[in-house]
């Protein structure tokens, strides 16, 4: 399965969501081959110092910076030797996106409660309805990222979201937990990170049974949060 | 009763034209090869004991210089003496 973990806002959490995904796929023992299509390098970062501190961690996970088209022909090339892919594209709409999404199954929007990442759906929507003109089977999954513990701003936004054509909203959120971030400046996932934030693991575990449909997500996470 | 399997919609496989328009409506990667490499600095993080953070510490007090600018003296040093520099 080739997942794009994309978007057109820079600090929504794609890295974050898609070095997540990558070290818990891998947990469960598959081939992962995780893409850096980003100019800022987060993810090739994090890859190497999670050599550096974890290197049993590594051994099944291969991270690989490709930029341009290359975000299909050469993944397109490497598909056959991985179980699956994650692409990890920058906060624009970029060639590389594109080039991306053009041979994806899935794309994860990692949307933050907030103004200005909502604001830019309708320019995702207006960019996906374009890929699909090649990749009709795409999927496009949006989940709250960073999302709030309290207020309205959460509900808000889902609103909004399920209001976006072309654009789905799981029942997956990641919340603004400190872990997250703490996991990912050492190489980490939140599910490797000492002490356990059993919160934010959970969440990650909703995110990631949803998106390789392993399990049936519960039906308690499709409520919405307060 | 007949019960027919579903079969999928035909969907051509889209063209190398579409492909090509769509991709490249976006904007292109930064252009790295015309770059000056030779002071291209390489990033990486560190972590070490605190027992050596504390010598070291102590030893920049004497020369007020940051971490970075001791640690990066020291490597120096120890490049040259071995000639490596």
């Amino acid at each position: 399965m080739i997942i794009v973990v994309g978007g057109i806002k820079g600090g929504a959490g794609k890295s974050t969501a898609a070095a997540n995904l990558a070290s818990r796929r891998v947990a469960d023992g598959y081939e992962v081959l995780l893409i850096d299509g980003d100019d800022q390098e987060t993810t090739t970062l994090w890859a190497a110092t999670r050599n550096d501190n974890n290197p049993s961690g590594s051994e099944k996970l291969t991270c690989i910076q490709l930029r341009g088209r290359a975000a299909r022909d050469e993944v397109l090339k490497l598909a056959p030797l991985y179980q699956d892919i994650i692409i990890d594209v920058g906060g624009r709409d970029t060639t590389t996106q594109r080039a991306a999404l053009t041979i994806a199954n899935i794309v994860l929007l990692p949307i933050p409660p907030r103004g200005p990442d909502i604001w830019t759906l309708e320019k995702v929507a207006a960019l996906l309805e374009d890929v699909r003109t090649v990749n009709p089977e795409l999927k496009a999954w949006a989940f709250l990222n960073r999302a709030d513990a309290s207020g309205r701003d959460n509900e808000e936004a889902m609103t909004i979201i399920q209001e976006t054509p072309g654009i789905e909203l799981i029942p997956a959120r990641l919340g603004d937990r400190k872990s997250f971030p703490n996991a990912h400046t050492q190489g980490l996932a939140v599910t490797e990170l000492k002490p356990r934030d059993q919160k934010a693991v959970q969440e990650l575990e909703v995110l990631y049974q949803y998106c390789f449909s392993t399990k049936i997500v519960p039906k308690r996470n499709n409520k919405s949060t307060k | 009763m007949t019960i027919r399997k579903p079969t999928r919609r035909n969907i051509p496989d889209p063209s190398k034209v579409d492909i090509e328009r769509v991709i490249n409506a976006g904007s292109p990667p930064p252009q790295t090869d015309k770059q000056d490499d030779s002071t291209k600095e390489v990033r990486f993080q560190m972590v070490i004991p605190n027992e050596m953070c504390k010598l070291i510490d102590d030893a920049r007090r004497l020369t007020k210089t940051s971490r970075r600018a001791w640690l990066l003296q020291a490597a120096q040093e120890k490049l040259e003496r071995e000639g490596k520099l």
